[in-house]
């Protein structure tokens, strides 16, 4: 069965009773294990489109389907079984010890009274080695830096132990080195444990390496998923950007953006 | 024995230690707050009266089971009731300085009971409705709180900035003192007397016949409080890794509304506005237990909040006067030192909470 089946799905909002739509009649299809790989410039609607697929946000129409059974009929606790995620807004607490946040993220798995079992703090301890956090355990939230954060809200993420884990820009401030490090750590996630990823990312250079699916979100309400050699052959990288002035190009043969900056400066 | 589970059973001790005194210090406290008073009372004839025993002083009796145990227990329970309540409203609107007296919420129970007794003050069916046991008054106060709560939540969710929100609820209370000031210029004399009478509020005025009102509404304000610990961890997450965690957002709210609301304005409703408590207890117990997890934070609460106001009561009975030092004089002098201390650390470590 498949992970996620959205079916002419419209992403958007409506404010003041007017329907702003981004992306119209969306197809698409996810599988078990893929590491797929949201692209797209700022502000384009890839925040939203995950947002829309994580459950905070009603679809404008169409729908989407989590394990063949519509999203918006999962009863919280149940969807919380399902699927996690890694989102770019801060955790409220600062004062929070990362133990007592990876704790916290065993909550659908047991009862009202919140007692952690032997077997819970077992996965915690799992998660905390496979993110390679277990010397962070004690610390609080406002002592770490913005990489640390980073992995330690994946490992929230994996204590939750849902198949799909859903993650909105987990490498946005973070230095190169750390960068890889999340990027790598993820795609580990899939390969090693099964997991199923979708993953906003400015690192498109990394993404078409790594990610099984890539789903490009262009400027126009352009939509494209496939793979990283699709995206490529067919040049839909040009679609990224409304880029007038050709400041920047892809160079197929060495996988990198090329920077025109001399256009500019004269 | 995993790494975490290591980490977690070596502060259990710790813990436990630290829970442990806190009680005992609460029991030292009760007794010697019912020891001190105007008269003084021996320490071996009180422990008798204590244990059910009457002394030869028939006056001692009445002493201490008609003033100084409802002084006490009372004391108890505003403590526990108001630290309970300051913790829910910190970890609900995601506010350190929240609490049932700085966010107006016993502004809005003042505004009940002021309805209750001033507008309605002078119909006969009214006046024996709210009579001595303050059926009448619990619940003008509870309603007036709540709808307080429901009004500075509507607020947060627009407004994401402390100091606007604490701005607001100043404003409120102001608000409530101008629309009180009006009834009462339209009320008569014994309604008038009434409300001035309960607006002076105090640990002593509460007699047997309203804590058997007030201890039952409260046990179910702690009831829901317990109830919600899981929900109140969530909360610290932020609203949308709280949902995703499996969190129902809107009966969570409105379940803290109602345990908060009774919290604060049933003690509001018999012991007037009592200030700083809320905010301040729950800030000592996360630093004295080292921990944002309300599985400790709500018991570690309630028993010194107890405490904090117990120890306040004692404070205002130093004097040995007839009457004592008003709780709430000797609340803001406690607690709002430490209020200040907060806001002031904030800038340094942006991590109070």
């Amino acid at each position: 069965m498949n992970v996620f089946d959205l079916h002419n799905l419209s992403i958007g909002y409506t404010s003041k009773g007017e329907r702003k739509s981004l992306f119209e009649n969306i197809k698409l299809s996810v599988n078990k294990g893929e590491f797929v790989a949201v692209i797209g410039a700022n502000g384009i609607g890839k925040s939203t489109f995950l947002r829309t697929l994580s459950g905070f946000q009603n679809p404008l129409s169409g729908s989407v389907k989590l394990f063949g059974r519509e999203l918006l009929e999962y009863p919280k606790q149940e969807l919380a079984l399902q699927l996690s995620v890694v989102l770019t807004e801060k955790v409220e607490s600062k004062l929070i010890r990362v133990i007592e946040l990876l704790s916290i993220g065993r909550y659908p798995h047991i009862n009202w009274m919140g007692k952690l079992s032997a077997h819970d703090y077992d996965v915690i301890d799992e998660a905390m080695n496979i993110t390679g956090i277990s010397l962070l355990a004690e610390r609080s939230l406002f002592q770490l830096s913005d990489g640390e954060l980073q992995k330690v809200m994946i490992a929230r993420a994996l204590v939750q132990e849902t198949p799909v884990i859903i993650l909105d820009e987990p490498t946005s401030h973070l230095d190169l080195k750390n960068k890889a490090e999340v990027l790598s750590l993820l795609l580990h996630l899939c390969r090693e444990h099964g997991k199923t990823i979708l993953v906003a990312s400015h690192e498109i250079e990394l993404a078409l390496q790594l990610a099984d699916k890539i789903i490009l979100m262009g400027f126009d309400h352009y939509f494209f998923s496939g793979t990283p050699q699709e995206v490529i052959s067919q040049n839909l990288l040009k679609k990224l950007f409304a880029d007038k002035e050709e400041l920047i190009r892809y160079d197929q043969e060495a996988g990198k953006f090329i920077f025109n900056l001399r256009n500019v400066i004269r | 024995m995993s790494e975490v589970g290591r980490i977690v059973s070596a502060s259990k001790w710790r813990n436990r230690i630290l829970f442990s005194s806190i009680l005992i210090l609460l029991m030292i406290a009760f007794v010697a707050d019912v020891a001190i008073g105007s008269v003084n009372i021996p320490f071996a004839e009180l422990t008798k009266i204590l244990f059910g025993k009457t002394s030869g002083h028939e006056s001692w009796n009445t002493i201490v089971f008609d003033f100084r145990l409802p002084r006490a227990i009372t004391a108890v329970l505003a403590g526990a009731a108001l630290a309970v309540s300051g913790l829910q409203m910190q970890s609900l609107f995601r506010n350190p300085i929240a609490g049932p007296y700085l966010l107006g919420v016993s502004s809005g129970a003042s505004l009940g009971v002021a309805l209750l007794i001033l507008a309605t003050g002078s119909l006969t069916f009214f006046k024996d409705f709210i009579g001595n046991e303050g059926w009448g008054m619990i619940i003008a106060a509870i309603t007036g709180s709540s709808l307080v709560l429901l009004l500075m939540l509507f607020i947060s969710t627009r407004v994401n900035d402390i100091t606007t929100i604490l701005i607001i609820g100043m404003m409120f209370g102001s608000v409530v003192s101008a629309i009180v000031g009006i009834l009462e210029y339209y009320s008569d004399n014994d309604s008038l007397k009434a409300f001035t009478i309960w607006s002076f509020g105090s640990l002593s005025g509460v007699v047997w016949k309203q804590l058997h009102v007030l201890i039952p509404s409260l046990i179910i304000g702690f009831v829901v409080a317990f109830i919600m610990i899981k929900p109140l961890n969530l909360l610290l997450l932020g609203e949308n890794y709280a949902k995703s965690t499996g969190l129902n957002l809107m009966r969570t709210r409105i379940l803290l509304i109602i345990s908060t609301g009774i919290l604060a304005g049933g003690i509001t409703a018999f012991c007037g506005p009592i200030g700083f408590i809320g905010t301040a207890v729950p800030h000592i117990n996360r630093i004295i237990f080292k921990t944002t997890d309300h599985r400790l934070l709500v018991p570690a609460s309630l028993i010194s909040g107890a405490l904090l106001v117990l120890i306040c009561d004692i404070v205002a009975q130093l004097p040995k006067d007839q009457v004592s030092l008003p709780i709430n004089a000797i609340t803001a002098l406690i607690g709002a030192p430490i209020v200040i201390w907060i806001i002031l650390s904030r800038r340094g470590a942006k991590s109070f909470f």
